[in-house]
């Protein structure tokens, strides 16, 4: 019979959806909450109360924990500030690691994270949406030759949601939105996945997604990038100076072409929460993918306004997540979306923004 | 009643088209212009510049909505002699008369969705060859910019392309003061068979998404189900020739693409494939 491995999770200050993600498998059993001491109250309070929920404790140090808790797995969803810090600190306690996006905040954390896991020799894993179900399918139809071999990829990546109030309704003389305020006041809905003192924009907080698609159904490496990027409209963004709307251009291995367009583009932009979409060309055909399938729509009298009218259904990523994890830690094999990958990513969204600076494409280094 | 001749365009069409217009009627030609009292202007469905100039030097008012486009310097000729007869010489991107083409552009219009952010458009079809570095850009791609020049409401400044020639493929990347980008891609080799088209353009204050995907309907005939397109294009010449027909006797421009700018921003697109770099816009 296959062990259950036993997993510390390092903050759910920003988000409980990994761990929980994580505990619908079950090899996978949460057995304590950590985070470090110095935090605010708030943070305290968000933690106790994840704990409470799954009838674990929490604890006020990320040392004690890893050691006192027979942990083999930690689940990092701090701000993305401290995800490497939380998930070194793991490695070199000889943990495995699972950890919400982004990677982190700076090219120096980055590179310190690869280093550590693989002098770890643990197994990471980036969470992601690889294994939705219409990511698969195409996967299958890409692998099976259906389109022949792939030259050009397209994502759409757009959630339809708000962040905080439209852009230009600031009024004379009152000051900028803060960034951190808001990410904490948006917990309540989820949409607090800019997290931090540290404003990001959406290609750096949710570029991963559309990027491990790109990953998953070309496996080329992006070489070079063009970007072009606004705040279009939230004035929280445009307030801190950073992007809600992204459009990128990849050039990669193999003469491969992909683009990607993404962005956190209001509520009232989409019935259902957002257009998320896969065009690929290949020397055969062509394939036209909307990631939201399968899903039902239900309409009904006094429906609340921001439930989506059509849902997903079927979806089986969280539990497939889960066992990619295990099966790397059995067999010591690769997650589907690794430290050196993710590593890649986070590049490929620092060259990107390099480049909607300068307005020249910019090398992936 | 205006008379509205139509080259390049089947009978059958043209009588499906004369029964749509107010106010106007339709004839056909072959290669041979009938009579100048018989017709009151003429639509273009072919790039055809010797009827074109024929007609204009007649003093008759011309629309030019071809599927493939008439190099820069024959349109700039023709527009000279237009402008020589005191006649106007129309050049329409017939992509903007599709119904939800022109639907979107009513909401644009209006503000509904807001300052235009991002214009995204996906143009396939089958059997074009051409070498980007070499070669005009087919015309779909042309529409395609146009499109998103048009639906952006400004002049991009910004362009980065690239393009696999040995696919026919061609991806343009355009970036606009103040932000604001377009992305639009084409390819010539797709399998025989329909071409597929989609865009979506994101505003500041909505969305509009215009997808072949959503036009399929489904036959099942054992195995995989097939998806068969449900066109748009009925009505599209019936309203660029409706166009035509309320310009003329009132005297004024009729809709016209801003094909300068458009064959300014393929020109930067071309010298962006060629150089690898980000080719600026403006003051080209």
């Amino acid at each position: 019979m296959a062990s259950t491995f036993r997993c510390a999770v390092l903050s759910v200050l920003k988000h409980d959806y990994v761990a929980l993600g994580m505990a619908s498998h079950p090899r996978f059993e949460l057995v304590v909450v950590a985070d470090d001491a110095d935090l605010p109250d708030w943070a305290h309070e968000r933690n106790q109360q994840f704990a409470a929920s799954r009838g674990i404790p929490y604890v006020r140090d990320v040392e004690r924990a890893l050691r006192d808790f027979d942990v083999q797995v930690v689940i990092v969803s701090s701000e993305a500030e401290r995800h490497v810090d939380l998930s070194v600190r793991a490695a070199r306690a000889g943990k495995h690691i699972v950890q919400d996006k982004p990677l982190t905040t700076s090219r120096q954390q980055a590179d310190l994270l690869l280093e550590e896991v693989a002098k770890a020799r643990v197994k990471f894993l980036m969470w992601n949406r690889n294994f939705l179900p219409a990511v698969l399918h195409t996967q299958s139809q890409v692998a099976a030759g259906v389109i022949g071999r792939p030259y050009a990829m397209h994502v759409d990546f757009y959630f339809a949601k708000d962040a905080g109030p439209a852009k230009g309704t600031r009024l004379p003389g009152y000051p900028p939105l803060s960034w951190h305020a808001h990410q904490i006041a948006s917990h309540v809905d989820g949409s607090d996945g800019g997290l931090g003192v540290d404003p990001m924009g959406e290609l750096a907080i949710e570029g991963i997604y559309p990027l491990g698609y790109v990953k998953m159904l070309t496996g080329a490496r992006v070489k070079r990038v063009f970007a072009r990027s606004m705040a279009c409209f939230h004035q929280l963004y445009a307030d801190n100076n950073v992007e809600d709307l992204a459009s990128v251009t990849l050039e990669m291995d193999g003469v491969l072409t992909a683009t990607l367009a993404i962005g956190r583009i209001g509520a009232a932009s989409h019935p259902s929460g957002g257009a998320i979409t896969m065009h690929i060309l290949g020397s055969g055909g062509a394939l036209v993918v909307n990631e939201g399938r399968p899903a039902v729509a239900i309409y009904h009298r006094n429906q609340p306004p921001r439930e989506p009218r059509e849902r997903r259904v079927a979806g089986d990523n969280d539990f497939l997540l889960a066992d990619n994890f295990a099966q790397a830690i059995d067999m010591d094999g690769t997650t589907i979306l690794d430290a050196a990958a993710s590593h890649h990513v986070y590049a490929t969204i620092e060259a990107a923004l390099a480049s909607c600076r300068t307005g020249q494409p910019v090398e992936v280094r | 009643m205006q008379r509205i001749l139509l080259v390049g365009v089947e009978d059958a069409i043209v009588h499906a088209v004369s029964a749509r217009l107010r106010n106007g009627t339709c004839l056909t030609c072959g290669t041979t212009l009938p009579s100048p009292d018989d017709w009151d202007a003429a639509a273009f469905a072919t790039p055809d510049a010797v009827l074109i100039e024929r007609c204009l030097k007649a003093g008759k008012h011309v629309q030019l909505a071809a599927p493939s486009c008439l190099p820069r310097e024959t349109l700039v000729s023709l527009a000279a002699v237009a402008h020589q007869v005191g006649v106007q010489l129309a050049v329409l991107n017939p992509d903007c008369y599709l119904p939800s083409i022109e639907a979107i552009w009513q909401k644009v219009e209006a503000g509904s969705l807001g300052e235009p952010g991002l214009v995204r458009i996906h143009r396939w079809e089958s059997c074009a060859t051409f070498t980007a570095a070499i070669d005009p850009f087919p015309g779909a791609l042309m529409r395609a910019l146009d499109l998103a020049i048009t639906l952006m409401r400004r002049r991009p400044n910004l362009v980065f392309a690239t393009s696999a020639a040995s696919r026919a493929f061609v991806q343009v990347h355009l970036g606009y003061p103040g932000g604001g980008m377009a992305l639009i891609d084409y390819t010539g080799s797709l399998p025989a068979g329909d071409p597929y088209q989609s865009l979506a353009l994101i505003g500041s204050a909505g969305a509009a998404y215009a997808d072949d995907h959503l036009n399929m309907q489904l036959v099942y005939r054992g195995g995989t189900p097939q998806a068969l397109r449900i066109g748009e294009e009925a009505k599209q010449l019936a309203a660029m020739l409706q166009a035509l027909v309320d310009a003329v006797p009132a005297k004024r421009t009729a809709p016209m693409a801003d094909w300068r700018t458009t064959y300014t921003v393929a020109e930067a697109a071309r010298g962006s494939i060629a150089t690898g770099q980000a080719v600026p816009v403006e003051g080209r």
